[in-house]
């Protein structure tokens, strides 16, 4: 399973990034392995629909969960037509988020 | 003739010499392009009706025929076009209904439909025809509806006033784009004169004849007025800052119906643009 958080940095380490769409980076936790990965977000310079670029592009990366701040309306639609699973966030890092996910802490909207 | 009115900065008083110049001649066509809030009207008192719908062609995608190779959305500069896993989504909103995912659709999986964005109106009395465009809310695309209402100026007017939006992107330049001059309304701060410049940088790209009307004279300082003497561009008309004029504009009557001594100077600005156009 993958899941990806929005983050300003590519440390496990730092907080999950406050915006979903234009974060600069997304951290990708692939549960299976145990590992982190951070990408590039290509949408954080789009001119409109950052969202739908952003969601397209998690898809494309096998991303089937995420854990997020707050969502635009354009990015929860499609999330939820892509059946992607949704986790409640908090302001604590990365790392902190993806042990809560494990344990079955973080709620789902 | 056909004479667009622009600024950079809003505010600067399109809308009154837009106004006031149609309403100090005779054979006029005056088209209020600022779509997003079309204002002329509430100066001239005059009963509009709708005469057309602005529309955009939006994608729809035969599911039979669509394979999900995905060289629309990947090609879609606006992001109107998602592939998620066994569809294409369309969003319609984002959409600026360029048709470059109909052309290049590999399996002619994409035929188009019409999607209103906004509405035309018109009024006319023995001196004056006026149209106006109006963008329906929540919609994101003005450029469109402008380029709509552009189809209805009228061949048989001698003089066309188009009053564009404020600033100097997509829907400034479609109002400019086939005018014979503009006249940049300006107020001389350092906003007026900053954003000014942008939109004066816009037309000598588009090589166009522009002039400057200076409103609010007094109001801030002469860096504006100075510029546009180093730069030789022609001071159109002053219009001086008086609370009487703002109180008369604040009550929706127009300039030169307050002040008809007005009317001349606007008559004179004519005059001298049609010396420079020819």
């Amino acid at each position: 399973m993958k899941i990806a958080i929005p983050s300003s940095s590519q440390e496990e380490d730092a907080k999950m990034y406050e915006r979903f769409g234009r974060c600069n980076f997304f951290c990708i936790f692939n549960s299976e392995n145990d590992t982190f990965d951070f990408v590039s977000n290509p949408a954080i310079n789009a001119r409109g629909g950052a969202g739908f670029q952003a969601v397209e592009f998690l898809i494309n990366n096998e991303v089937n969960t995420v854990i997020v701040p707050r969502l635009g309306p354009n990015a929860e639609g499609v999330l939820r037509r892509a059946n992607i699973e949704i986790f409640q966030g908090e302001n604590i890092t990365i790392k902190e988020l993806v042990e809560k996910w494990k344990n079955n802490a973080l709620s789902k909207i | 003739m056909k004479v667009a009115i622009v600024s950079g900065k809003g505010g600067t008083g399109k809308t009154t010499v837009a106004v006031s110049i149609a309403l100090s001649h005779k054979k006029v066509h005056l088209l209020d392009a600022d779509v997003d809030e079309p204002n002329c009207s509430l100066f001239l008192n005059m009963s509009t009706e709708v005469v057309g719908v602005a529309k955009i062609p939006i994608p729809v995608i035969d599911k039979n025929k669509c394979t999900l190779c995905g060289i629309c959305s990947s090609n879609c500069e606006y992001n109107a076009l998602m592939k998620l896993p066994g569809e294409i989504l369309v969003h319609d909103k984002m959409c600026h209904g360029c048709g470059l995912c109909t052309y290049i659709c590999p399996e002619e999986a994409i035929t188009e439909l019409p999607r209103e964005i906004g509405k035309i109106y018109e009024a006319s009395n023995d001196n004056l025809l006026f149209h106006f465009g109006e963008i329906i809310v929540g919609e994101e695309l003005s450029t469109p509806v402008i380029g709509n209402l552009m189809k209805y100026i009228s061949p048989s007017k001698s003089l066309v006033i188009v009053d564009s939006p404020p600033g100097s992107a997509c829907p400034m330049v479609e109002v400019v784009i086939d005018s014979d001059f503009v006249i940049v309304v300006s107020e001389p701060t350092p906003f007026g004169l900053s954003d000014m410049k942008i939109v004066i940088d816009t037309l000598r790209v588009l090589d166009k004849k522009f002039g400057v009307v200076i409103n609010k004279d007094g109001v801030g300082d002469d860096e504006l007025e100075r510029f546009c003497e180093s730069e030789q561009i022609p001071i159109l008309m002053k219009i001086p800052f008086d609370l009487k004029i703002a109180r008369n504009y604040s009550k929706g009557i127009p300039l030169v119906q307050a002040f008809p001594e007005y009317t001349q100077s606007f008559q004179n600005m004519i005059g001298k643009i049609k010396e420079i156009v020819q």
